[in-house]
């Protein structure tokens, strides 16, 4: 057997895990980052096959484990989950805004036109729009921002703002094992 | 139940708290026997010194695996089998702590409390990773309308813990429920702004809110408490003496707290809780002669000339100090031809000589005639209070009386100008007499019966000699400054056998045992001791300053007073001080350093034996 058929057959073993971020900072995928060395273990056993600070995959590819950061705000957000949840055995919430709506959704307590009107103008030249979304290009934004289970099923949350680095390698490990991980207690952050 | 009761109640009952056997008194609840026991049951709206009310369900228990009810409303009975710990009653806690989350708007990440938030420390231990309830959004307004107390009811669980704060500790009952039904909500008064209400600001609903929901602006964001050390002094803003909890966090003050286990029952009043934070004035770290910095020996040196070589010298101190700070002082001045005005030390030294007279006239002991502890007033069956303005000068000694006259006991207030307790009173005496001729006239009636007065109009006068049939405690306020009524509330006291409560303006009653003399009025130079003093007491000390030629202001900081003083020395500021102070009841009350100063001197004392080495 040659080397190369080797690392195919491993590959074919590991979890697949595809990370998107939603209406996110992306402060959870810099998180994932911080698990430093341990990212190195952790690929052994699974394969990361999309994620936007890792892989360079701008879909939702098919995979065991999908996983999401940010509330869903927008239109496009939508869309993402809900690939998330064809393409993936388990879906899994990453961080507070994804589990319990996070600090993304103080825009709720404001009209959203009035809100894009005070972001935008005046801010720039006179050629450039408030991006409404109302032409292709830029996706509308939602009424409200809601956290992911308003619009697909979940099955895992990790709540945290970000989670820590230590709880989301846990989990990832335990889920590449097939059991349900185990967030409870100090693994349990909603700051 | 009353506690006292609860303890003399020695019938045991034994019951079973998570298969384990525990003995409990009868009378006791669920939540205590537990307690006692050393078995945590999970609480939220339960707190020291306040009264149970079952609202937040975390402490539901199943009593006889056949009913569930909550620990810290129901009486432990003989034989009861109790489950704390079981997953379905951490599924009904989780409930309804999802239904808290999502009713309001609880977002940790930035909340002050983050780290010190009971309701967080719930969530982690009901495991709550999300959320099975539609959020809802209410759109919040944040009340900023108190300068010292923000209330923001997007973290409120309505727990009641500060309502209950305010109508059973503090007694007066600002806070309340409105809007019932689904839309319930913490309102002050008729609902209108925190600011506007008839809320007095001493934070004693801040200290007891789990949540974020109340908070001072002062103490937000400056640390966790839990990263805090912990250093107890004596307030000093006046005579009360309350216990002040300094939490400090990297050589800075986070947050003052009161004594939950203390008499008061955790209160402060606004001076002692924030306006000992918020003085934003400028420290005072380097002498200064003519508006030049100097080495602190060449402004002792200058100081030493001034009082040496001036014709009279007008001296102040603030009875803030400690009173050893105000011996060293006295020591000091007598090396000089110096006056001194201490605030507090006038009214002190007319109560000694009336107190004296009356010991002479009536054979009593002064001892006799005060009362023993000042939270004592309480269980009077009669309260007289002579100047309301105790509201403002002494707090926490008003929220006893205000406690007592929600309670049993009968208030009347006599006052010559605004009644500030006229809601709380029985009888509110407003003559435009003085209130001499009002002690005077109930002197008349309680010993020769009401036929001594005819006038219906001074029925109030008639009502208050009957109710001293009973235990009665007179309180004194600080703006009582005559002999007269001071002769006739002693006396009256002597004569019915009651006690009464002196809050005299001084804050620190040692004053009474420092000589102080009147002011000279044409003395050259004018010595302040002004500390951290502010309001009056500083309006006071600019006036001596205007007077003198050469002005020696020793003070924490930069002030009107200190910009026309000649040489600034610099002092200490409360939290830096170390000594005694004598409260109201006479007790000794240390002065603890909470942090090391941050200016060039150490003492205040030492900077003031050096000024007593005469210049040459």
């Amino acid at each position: 057997m040659s080397a190369q058929t080797d690392a195919e057959a491993q590959d074919n073993d590991r979890t697949t895990v595809a990370t998107v971020c939603l209406g996110g900072c992306s402060g959870c995928h810099m998180e994932f980052l911080n698990i430093d060395h341990g990212l190195v273990d952790l690929v052994e056993d699974v394969d990361i096959v999309a994620s936007h600070m890792i892989v360079d995959e701008k879909g939702v590819p098919e995979a065991d484990i999908g996983i999401a950061e940010g509330v869903v705000t927008n239109e496009e957000n939508v869309e993402v989950a809900e690939a998330l949840r064809e393409h993936c055995d388990t879906v899994v919430a990453w961080g507070d805004c994804a589990a319990l709506r996070g600090i993304m959704s103080l825009r709720n307590y404001q009209d959203r036109d009035e809100m894009l009107e005070e972001t935008f103008m005046g801010e720039a030249d006179d050629e450039s729009e408030v991006p409404f979304g109302d032409d292709e290009g830029i996706p509308k934004l939602l009424e409200d921002a809601r956290p992911l289970d308003e619009y697909i099923d979940v099955d895992v949350y990790v709540p945290g703002c970000p989670p820590d680095a230590d709880v989301m390698k846990e989990s990832l490990e335990a889920l590449a094992r097939g059991e349900t991980p185990e967030i409870e207690g100090d693994k349990l952050q909603y700051d | 139940m009353s506690k006292a009761t609860q303890s003399e109640a020695e019938t045991g009952v034994t019951l079973e708290i998570d298969g384990r056997e525990v003995q409990a008194r009868d009378g006791q609840t669920i939540l205590e026997a537990a307690r006692e026991a050393g078995i945590d049951i999970p609480t939220l709206c339960e707190h020291a010194n306040l009264s149970n009310v079952g609202a937040c369900r975390m402490c539901l228990v199943e009593v006889d695996g056949e009913r569930n009810e909550t620990a810290c409303t129901t009486a432990v009975q003989d034989g009861m089998d109790i489950s704390v710990d079981t997953d379905e009653l951490w599924n009904h806690r989780r409930t309804m702590l999802e239904m808290m989350f999502a009713d309001q708007n609880h977002y940790c990440m930035y909340c002050e409390m983050e780290g010190d938030c009971e309701l967080e420390d719930m969530f982690n231990r009901a495991g709550l990773d999300s959320s099975r309830v539609p959020l809802e959004y209410p759109d919040i307004e944040p009340d900023t309308s108190n300068e010292y107390v923000t209330m923001d009811l997007d973290r409120c669980i309505g727990c009641g813990r500060c309502i209950r704060t305010c109508d059973e500790i503090v007694g007066n009952g600002t806070l309340n429920f409105g809007n019932r039904g689904r839309e319930t909500t913490i309102v002050a008064d008729d609902d209108v702004p925190l600011g506007e209400s008839s809320c007095i600001s001493c934070g004693s609903c801040v200290q007891a809110c789990p949540t974020g929901a109340l908070y001072s602006p002062l103490s937000a964001y400056k640390g966790r408490e839990r990263d805090c050390e912990v250093e107890t002094t004596t307030c000093s803003e006046c005579s009360v003496g309350c216990e002040l909890e300094v939490f400090t966090n990297s050589g800075r003050i986070v947050k003052i707290e009161g004594n939950e286990d203390g008499p008061a029952g955790g209160q402060l009043c606004e001076m002692g809780r924030f306006e000992l934070l918020a003085d934003g004035r400028e420290r005072i770290t380097e002498p200064r002669v003519d508006g030049e910095t100097v080495d602190l020996a060449d402004a002792i040196d200058r100081a030493r000339t001034a009082l040496t070589e001036a014709n009279g010298v007008n001296a102040f101190a603030s009875d803030r100090l400690p009173r050893e700070t105000l011996e060293a002082l006295s020591e000091t001045l007598s090396e000089y031809d110096a006056s001194v005005e201490i605030p507090g030390a006038e009214r002190a030294a007319l109560e000694s000589d009336v107190l004296a007279a009356l010991e002479a006239e009536l054979d009593v002991e002064t001892a006799d005639l005060l009362v023993d502890s000042l939270h004592d007033i309480e269980d009077s069956d009669t309260l007289v209070v002579y100047d309301t303005g105790i509201v403002e000068t002494h707090p926490v000694v008003a929220s006893y009386v205000r406690r007592a006259a929600n309670g049993e006991t009968t208030l009347v207030t006599i006052d010559d100008g605004t009644d500030r307790l006229e809601r709380f009173a029985d009888h509110s005496i407003e003559l435009d007499a003085p209130t001499a001729t009002v002690t005077e006239q109930v002197t008349d009636v309680f010993e020769a019966g009401t036929e001594a007065l005819a006038d219906a109009a001074i029925e109030d006068v008639v009502d208050v000699s009957l109710e001293l049939s009973g235990d009665a405690t007179f309180v004194l306020g600080p703006d009582v400054d005559d002999a007269e009524t001071m002769v006739d509330v002693f006396g009256l006291a002597a004569t019915s056998d009651n006690d009464v409560l002196s809050l005299g303006p001084g804050r620190n009653r040692a004053v009474a045992d420092v000589p102080t003399d009147d002011l000279e009025a044409d003395a050259e130079v004018a010595y302040l001791l002004a500390a951290d003093d502010r309001g009056e007491d500083l309006d006071r000390q600019i006036e001596l300053a205007r007077g003198a030629e050469t002005v020696i202001v020793q003070a924490t900081r930069e002030s009107a007073l200190t910009e026309i003083a000649d040489i600034v020395l610099p002092a200490l500021d409360w939290f830096e001080r170390e000594g005694t102070t004598v409260d109201a009841d006479d007790d000794q009350r240390a002065v603890e350093r909470v942090l090391d100063p941050r200016g060039e001197i150490d003492s205040d004392r030492e900077i003031i034996a050096e000024l007593q080495e005469v210049a040459a």
